[in-house]
């Protein structure tokens, strides 16, 4: 444990800016919105906002999918900046020549990718949960200036796509991983010329061939990132269905893949020579 | 304590190589190589430029998949096997530290990776050191980098040091004090140091075994005095050169109307000056080629 706290540490004093930016980014979004907004003020004095969309029922549906929309383009920059750090924290150690130093400590390969993988997965989920609860929180704030009650309504339809989030996380960042492993320079570039030219390929098969049902690794990888994005219509309320959409038998088998993935790459990385 | 521990207990080995080859695509870098390191020696390998040292060590340390045993204390070790850092302890030619980390924060992190990490040994080096602990590893000197390196790893308790180049590029005055610091504070009858170096002159009165690599194979490997008194350098005037000729050595020296060669000892020549040989002399005598690669 006291080792696996080291390497968790150790990665948080080397990659902590990576890890940070969706926190970076939102405070500054939230910064220059704020200054706008005074902005705005001083210039023009108070806003006349209608959100009576076809009446309060309307306004509250204009408002959850506001905060399921913040919710789901948070997710998605969370899990963009979690690809990236996949490939900094399988890459970084070779690229700035210190492999050996830290491949010269008597921990073994399951604790240094256990660690690897906690910060680059589990830690950003956190990450993500407590920026979707902030932006939440701020964005009922700033409605509720406006006349309108929205916090629990808000929270629930932010926390919605959650789980979507996760599980799409899990599984780009498993591609992530594998390709980061296989490639010790430009895994994110290789990652995309891969799944662009077996599409080509695919497609040729498709139109000179006429061979149907090829799996398409690009449909897979871009139906994983739009995944948390496909409850939009499901309420809040109706939990059992969020959680049906979550654990669907497609989403389980994807799960599936990707620990498969995350094994792989252990075994991959393992098997790496440090010179 | 270790798997590793439990069987030095019982039936202590010293650290074996065995029929070692290295293959880089075609190229043969290492080439059936054996030999042991035995306890509370200070072992030098010496070689030209791209004779394997690097490859070897590493090697040695799992990091490179090789063919043929490398073994410590009875067990055979595998490739990236992390058990092997319990007893082995490590510094590489190119300053390997992480530069991201400060002083600090390296030194907490080995000290909790490493269950043989002596604290008081450590903060007492630490102390008599003058790195600066808030500083990044980025912004500190080579010579400081190098120091950082030698302190963390001398805090360790293992029973071998293997150090490949480790003052390569350092100033002299450095080179001297890292020498001494590695004989002061780590150095005992238990424990075996590995070092390859180019600077042979400074380690040569430090080192008791030598092992020569050339072209990826083991060419000699032997006690240093044991060598020493072998071999002898023998000196002639320049115009009875051919006296010298008839023993072919590799390498003939000429310098100030004499000539000179490393032979056997029983080469004895009438009127001619005998004196002990230097390491460097030897090994041209052994690999040949030009002075600077040693």
């Amino acid at each position: 444990m006291k080792q696996y706290k080291a390497l968790i540490i150790k990665e948080w004093h080397t990659h902590r800016n990576t890890f940070l930016v969706p926190s970076y980014v939102l405070a500054v979004f939230l910064l220059l919105s704020t200054l706008v907004s005074v902005f705005a003020r001083i210039r023009y004095g108070a806003p006349t906002i209608n959100l009576n969309v076809s009446g309060s029922f309307g306004a509250m549906l204009v408002l959850r999918n506001l905060h399921y929309l913040m919710s789901v383009v948070l997710g998605w920059f969370v899990i963009v900046i979690s690809l990236q750090l996949n490939d900094n924290l399988l890459n970084h150690d070779f690229q700035k020549k210190c492999e050996i130093m830290h491949g010269s400590q008597p921990v073994s390969m399951v604790k240094v990718l256990a660690a690897k993988f906690t910060f680059s997965v589990p830690m950003m989920m956190g990450q993500y949960l407590i920026l979707a609860i902030l932006s939440s929180l701020i964005l009922s704030a700033v409605v509720a200036f406006l006349g309108f009650n929205s916090w629990i309504m808000g929270l629930k339809a932010m926390l919605s796509p959650a789980l979507l989030v996760f599980v799409s996380m899990m599984v780009l960042s498993s591609v992530m991983w594998l390709f980061s492993s296989v490639f010790r320079k430009k895994a994110f570039l290789n990652l995309y010329v891969t799944l662009i030219v077996i599409e080509s390929l695919r497609m040729i098969l498709i139109h000179l061939w006429g061979v149907s049902n090829v799996f398409s690794p690009l449909r897979y990888y871009i139906q994983a990132f739009t995944m948390p994005f496909s409850i939009l219509n499901i309420q809040s309320t109706q939990v059992s269905l969020v959680m049906e959409s979550v654990f669907s038998q497609q989403n389980l088998i994807r799960l599936g893949v990707s620990i498969l993935m995350y094994i792989a790459g252990y075994f991959i990385y393992r098997r790496r020579e440090l010179s | 304590m270790t798997l590793y521990e439990k069987t030095f207990e019982n039936n202590p080995t010293p650290y074996e190589i065995k029929g070692l080859s290295k293959h880089f695509g075609k190229f043969k870098a290492l080439d059936d190589v054996s030999f042991t390191l035995p306890w509370g020696k200070i072992v030098g390998l010496l070689g030209k430029n791209g004779a394997g040292k690097s490859t070897l060590m590493r090697s040695m340390l799992g990091f490179l998949r090789h063919e043929g045993q490398v073994l410590l204390d009875g067990f055979e070790l595998k490739h990236r096997d992390h058990e092997l850092f319990n007893q082995v302890a490590f510094i590489p030619d190119v300053n390997g530290l992480d530069d991201r980390l400060t002083v600090k924060q390296s030194w907490d992190y080995v000290k909790a990776m490493n269950p043989h990490f002596n604290i008081e040994r450590s903060e007492r080096l630490f102390a008599r050191s003058n790195l600066p602990l808030n500083k990044k590893v980025s912004k500190l000197s080579k010579g400081m980098k190098t120091k950082l390196y030698l302190l963390i790893t001398l805090s360790l308790d293992v029973r071998y040091l293997i150090l490949d180049e480790p003052t390569l590029g350092l100033d002299i005055a450095f080179r001297k004090e890292f020498f001494n610091i590695i004989l002061s504070e780590f150095f005992d009858e238990q424990r075996t140091i590995f070092i390859s170096t180019h600077q042979v002159e400074e380690v040569e009165d430090i080192l008791q075994e030598i092992i020569f690599i050339d072209n990826g194979r083991i060419i000699l490997n032997e006690d240093v005095e044991q060598l020493k008194e072998r071999l002898h350098v023998l000196s002639l005037p320049a115009d009875r050169q051919a006296e010298l000729d008839i023993y072919k050595p590799k390498v003939i020296n000429s310098a100030l109307g004499f000539v000179s060669a490393v032979v056997d000892s029983s080469v004895k020549i009438e009127g001619a000056i005998y004196s002990r040989p230097k390491l460097a002399d030897i090994f041209m005598e052994y690999v040949g080629g030009s002075h600077e690669t040693v």
